[in-house]
């Protein structure tokens, strides 16, 4: 069992790949080897199939870290369980939105819990300052009685903090 | 070679534009505050500072159903506090303490009291003193006597059941009628093991923090 970053895994996998060679191209090697030819020796075929298999890697390497998702899958090996609970008897409907699920509404509902008078969730929260609220039945921005509050910047609604701490 | 060369570029062109575009964002504003709020991203980028808390304070207030011009100039504030928040807490903060030095700006605490807060050394828990502080400045605690206590808790190296205790213990003392800064102050001593200092609430920061004990 290793704690490796599952990112690296992806990018050492995509690395041992074997490199496709096009069959023509080997035959031209093989044609050019038999003929003794100076033009194209095999080495130079080689190095640029080699360097064919290295732009790609660099390419997959690049694309991988450029994509926007890639933090997020960095940290996902840190990530901790969190569970967000909220006490909300009349509520038909409860959502967590928060800067984990993009404040999405509709990502992250709670369940009820119980009689129904408390709702909850759980959430894999990577290690940082994550901001958050609760929506009742999908209009009612509600932050949370048990956590600090974020200021407002104007928007009108209240929401909270939590912090994860990075060895949690 | 040339042609390998050409592969190279063509692969690096397809990564380099998610720099100038997201998806996030195309789903969700118009394409007016879009192009405004990426220009931000971009600054930022350029700047050195976290694009993430932007993009997020974007689709927060999107969320919220705010106006395009709100979004604008909420992400636009956001960028501005980052700078200062780097700038009082040095070029080595995290985003989270960054992010949260904003946030603490935001609600009037000066970048000198940030700064102030640093040196004393809250060190790993700077993100949740950060917390702390802009959460009593919103219960009513003056920015400096918040700013006081939250340095008092940090000096002791407090974690975050102490930051936790200060908070619900100033939220009760005020719901009881205690006046917030008097509450801070003084569940800042007791907390810390009664070697608070007594501070001039609001007063102007000396140059020194004062020595409330514990490790340095």
């Amino acid at each position: 069992m290793t704690d490796r970053d599952p990112l690296l895994d992806r990018v050492i996998a995509e690395l041992k790949r074997p490199i496709e060679v096009d069959p023509a191209a080997r035959r031209r090697l093989l044609d050019a080897v038999a003929a003794g030819s100076r033009r194209r020796p095999a080495a130079a075929l080689l190095r640029r199939a080699g360097l064919v298999g290295v732009a790609a890697a660099a390419g997959i390497v690049l694309a991988v870290l450029a994509w926007p998702g890639a933090d997020n899958e960095r940290d996902v090996g840190r990530a901790t369980p969190v569970r967000f609970a909220l006490a909300a008897p009349a509520a038909r409907d409860v959502a967590l939105v928060g800067d984990f699920n993009d404040w999405d509404r509709d990502a992250t509902p709670l369940e009820p819990v119980g009689t129904g008078d408390e709702w909850a969730t759980t959430v894999w929260l990577r290690p940082g300052r994550h901001a958050y609220a609760f929506v009742v039945d999908g209009m009612r921005w509600v932050p949370d009685p048990s956590a600090p509050l974020a200021p407002d910047d104007g928007f009108g609604m209240p929401t909270s903090v939590i912090v994860i701490p990075e060895n949690m | 070679m040339r042609w390998v060369a050409a592969a190279l570029c063509a692969l690096l062109a397809t990564a380099t534009p998610l720099h100038g575009q997201d998806r996030r964002l195309d789903d969700r504003l118009d394409a007016e505050t879009r192009r405004a709020v990426l220009a931000l991203v971009d600054s930022a980028r350029a700047a050195g500072l976290p694009t993430e808390p932007l993009i997020q304070k974007a689709l927060e207030g999107e969320s919220k159903g705010a106006t395009g011009e709100r979004i604008v100039a909420a992400v636009h504030a956001l960028l501005g506090r980052l700078r200062e928040a780097r700038g009082a807490l040095g070029p080595t903060a995290g985003d989270a303490e960054l992010v949260a030095g904003a946030a603490a700006i935001s609600v009037g605490v000066s970048a000198d009291r940030l700064e102030r807060l640093r040196r004393v050394g809250a060190g790993a828990s700077l993100t949740l003193a950060l917390v702390a502080l802009a959460d009593l400045v919103q219960r009513g605690v003056p920015p400096d006597t918040a700013a006081t206590a939250i340095e008092a808790l940090a000096r002791v190296r407090s974690g975050e059941a102490e930051y936790r205790m200060l908070r619900q213990l100033v939220e009760q003392d005020i719901r009881t009628g205690a006046a917030p800064a008097a509450a801070a102050l003084e569940r800042a001593r007791l907390i810390t093991g009664g070697r608070s200092p007594v501070i001039p609430p609001d007063g102007p920061p000396g140059p020194e923090p004062p020595n409330v004990g514990g490790e340095r």
